[in-house]
C-alpha cells in the first residue's frame, strides 16, 4: 500500500538528512576520538552502492510524476514551455539516464553493517516496492486531481531530499554526483511549491497494492472468533461467482448470522435487523431465480458454517456460559459490509451477463419433446430488468452499503511533515567553546 | 421430467412460495423458503417456474402444498427426502403463529 512504502521511504530519507559528518558514517576519518575503520577504497565501494541505491529513489520519483500529470511527448520542449511536473520529470530523466543502475536483488535484501547504509537500503526497498503500488490503483485515471497533486508533492520532496543528500555526499570517495543536480533541485521546488498550493488529500495513501486474502484454515475456532473465521473464509471464496442455488444458501445464511448478531450486539441491533429484513425480502425474490454458471459449493460450505457457529454462540450467551466482547463484532459487522458489497456485485453481474436467469411459467406443451408424455415447455428468460426488477432495487438501494467517505491514516500528514522539517533543518551549533571572558 | 410431475412439482413450490409470503412473522417465512430451497436441491435445475396461486386461507394453501410434497413419491423422488421436506414444513407451520 502507498502508505507502507510513501511512509517507510520519506522516514529513512528523513533519518538520512539529519545525519552529517558522512564519512564517519561510513567508517572513515573524521575525529581523533573515533578511530578508521574503513580503507578509501571500501567507502568508494560504499559510495557506489549508496549510487545504486540512490537511483531506485530516482526512479520512484519519475515514476510517481508520471502518475500524477502523464504528458507522454516531452520531445522538442524547453524548460519555458514545460509546466512544472513536466520540467520535473525531464530532470529526473536526465539524471536517471546518467545514474548508476538498479541495486541488485542481493543488495536490496541483504542487511547492511553501516547503519547510513542500511537506511539507503531501506529507501531502495520501498522504493522498488512501491512501483507496484502506481499499477494498482496509483495511476493517472484513477486519482481525483487533488490525489494527483498530492503524489506529485511527495515525489517532489524525495527529489530535494535526493539532491540535498547529493550535495553533502561529495567528499566520499569516487562519489559519482547527480547530473545537472542544480536543475534538478529548482524543478523539484518549483515542483512542491505548485503542487502545495490547495490542501493535500492523504487518502491517496489508502490506495496501492495490497496483499489478497487468504483462508483461515484449520479447525472451527471457538467461540464468535469461529464465525469470524466461517465469514472471512466465505468472503474469500466469494471470489469465484456463485452459481444461483449456492447464492440462495449464502443468502438464507447471512440472514441468520443478522438474526443472530442482533441478539449479541445491542448496540447495533436495529441495524442487523434491518440486514436480516433486507435478506429475507432477497429470499423472496431469488426464489424462482436459476443459472448453473460458477461454483459457489465452497462459499456455500463456509456461510453455513457460520449460520450453525452463530447460532450455537447465541445459544451459549442466553444460557450465560459464554460472554461477548466488542471487538469482535466490530470486526462482523466490517464483514457483513463487505460480504453485502461483494453479493450486491455477484447479482448485478450476474443481471448484466445474463448468467443468472429467471423463471417463467409458459403453461404449454413442448410438442417438440421426445416421448409420448410430453413435458411442459419451460423458458427461462434472462434476468433483466423487466423481470426481476425488485430484486435488482432490492439489490441497488437497500443491500448496497452506503460507501463511507475514506478517511486518510492517522500517520500521513505526521510522514510528510517530518520530511519537510528533515529539508530545511540544519546541523546543530557546536557546543560554545568557554573563552576568556570581560 | 415427466408432464404430471411438472405439474405436482410446480404445485408444490407455488403454494411454498405463497406461504413464505403470507406468514406471520420473518421467522416462518424463511422457514417455508427453506423448504423451497430444499424441494430444488432435490430437482436440480431444470424445474418449473412458480405461479400466482388464488388467495386462500393458510391452511389451504399448507393443504395443497403438503398433498403435492406427499405426492412426489408417486414420482421417483426418494421417500426419506420427501419426508424430510414435510418434517421441514411441519417445522415452518408451528413457527407461523400470530
Amino acid at each position: 500500500m502507498y502508505a507502507e512504502n510513501g511512509g517507510q521511504l520519506r522516514a529513512e530519507l528523513s533519518t538520512l538528512l539529519r545525519q552529517h559528518r558522512v564519512q564517519q558514517r561510513l567508517g572513515g576519518a573524521g575525529s581523533h576520538t573515533i578511530p578508521e575503520t574503513t580503507t578509501t577504497d571500501e567507502r568508494r565501494l560504499l559510495g557506489e552502492q549508496i549510487g545504486r541505491y540512490r537511483h531506485s529513489a530516482l526512479v520512484w520519483c519519475v515514476q510517481a510524476v508520471r502518475a500524477a500529470n502523464p504528458r507522454m511527448n516531452l520531445h522538442g520542449t524547453s524548460t519555458r514551455t514545460r509546466g512544472p511536473a513536466e520540467e520535473l520529470r525531464h530532470r529526473l530523466d536526465v539524471a536517471i539516464s546518467s545514474s548508476s543502475g538498479l541495486p541488485g536483488l542481493d543488495e536490496l535484501s541483504t542487511e547492511q553493517p553501516f547503519a547510513m547504509v542500511e537506511s539507503w537500503r531501506q529507501v531502495a526497498r520501498a522504493a522498488t516496492l512501491g512501483e507496484h503500488d502506481f499499477d494498482a490503483g496509483l495511476g493517472y485515471g484513477r486519482l481525483s486531481q487533488v490525489q494527483c497533486m498530492t503524489l506529485l508533492k511527495d515525489a517532489s520532496d524525495v527529489a530535494r531530499g535526493l539532491v540535498g543528500l547529493d550535495r553533502r555526499y561529495s567528499n566520499i570517495p569516487g562519489w559519482k554526483p547527480l547530473k545537472e543536480a542544480g536543475w534538478l533541485a529548482r524543478a523539484a521546488e518549483t515542483c512542491a511549491t505548485f503542487a502545495g498550493y490547495d490542501e493535500p488529500d492523504y487518502t491517496i495513501d489508502l490506495r496501492g497494492w495490497q496483499p489478497r486474502r487468504t483462508l483461515v484454515e484449520g479447525p472451527g475456532l471457538p467461540g464468535l472468533v469461529g464465525v469470524l473465521q466461517a465469514q472471512h473464509n466465505l468472503l474469500v471464496h466469494l471470489d469465484e461467482f456463485p452459481d444461483a442455488r449456492s447464492l440462495r444458501l449464502i443468502l438464507d445464511s447471512q440472514r441468520i448470522v443478522s438474526r443472530d448478531a442482533a441478539t449479541l450486539d445491542p448496540r447495533a441491533s436495529s441495524d442487523w435487523t434491518d440486514r436480516s429484513s433486507t435478506y429475507l425480502r432477497l429470499i423472496h425474490a431469488t426464489n424462482d431465480i436459476g443459472g448453473m454458471v460458477g461454483n459457489g459449493g465452497p462459499a456455500a460450505g463456509e456461510a453455513a458454517l457460520a449460520a450453525s457457529r452463530i447460532e450455537q454462540v447465541t445459544r451459549a450467551v442466553q444460557a450465560g456460559t459464554d460472554v461477548v466482547d466488542s471487538g469482535p463484532l466490530r470486526h462482523l459487522a466490517q464483514l457483513g459490509r463487505e460480504i453485502d458489497e461483494r453479493i450486491t456485485q455477484v447479482i448485478q453481474q450476474g443481471a448484466r451477463e445474463r448468467i443468472y436467469f429467471a423463471r417463467v411459467p409458459f403453461p404449454r406443451v413442448d410438442k417438440d419433446a421426445a416421448g409420448l408424455v410430453k413435458p411442459t415447455r419451460q423458458r427461462y428468460v434472462p434476468m433483466t430488468a423487466d423481470v426481476c426488477q425488485e430484486l435488482l432495487e432490492l439489490v441497488r438501494d437497500e443491500l448496497r452499503p452506503e460507501a463511507e467517505a475514506p478517511r486518510a491514516p492517522k500517520r500521513a500528514a505526521a510522514s510528510r511533515e517530518e520530511l519537510t522539517l528533515a529539508l530545511v533543518h540544519r546541523p546543530e551549533p557546536r557546543r560554545a567553546q568557554s573563552g576568556p571572558s570581560m | 421430467m415427466l408432464l404430471s410431475h411438472a405439474i405436482t412439482l410446480a404445485e408444490a413450490r407455488s403454494h411454498l412460495a405463497a406461504l413464505a409470503r403470507r406468514a406471520y412473522n420473518d421467522e416462518a417465512s424463511a422457514e417455508y423458503e427453506r423448504v423451497l430451497l430444499h424441494l430444488d436441491v432435490i430437482h436440480g435445475d431444470y424445474i418449473p417456474g412458480i405461479s400466482d396461486v388464488y388467495d386462500e386461507a393458510a391452511d389451504i394453501l399448507y393443504g395443497i402444498a403438503e398433498h403435492a410434497i406427499e405426492d412426489l413419491v408417486a414420482h421417483g423422488i426418494d421417500a426419506l427426502q420427501v419426508e424430510l421436506l414435510l418434517d421441514m414444513l411441519d417445522a415452518a407451520r408451528a413457527k407461523d403463529v400470530p
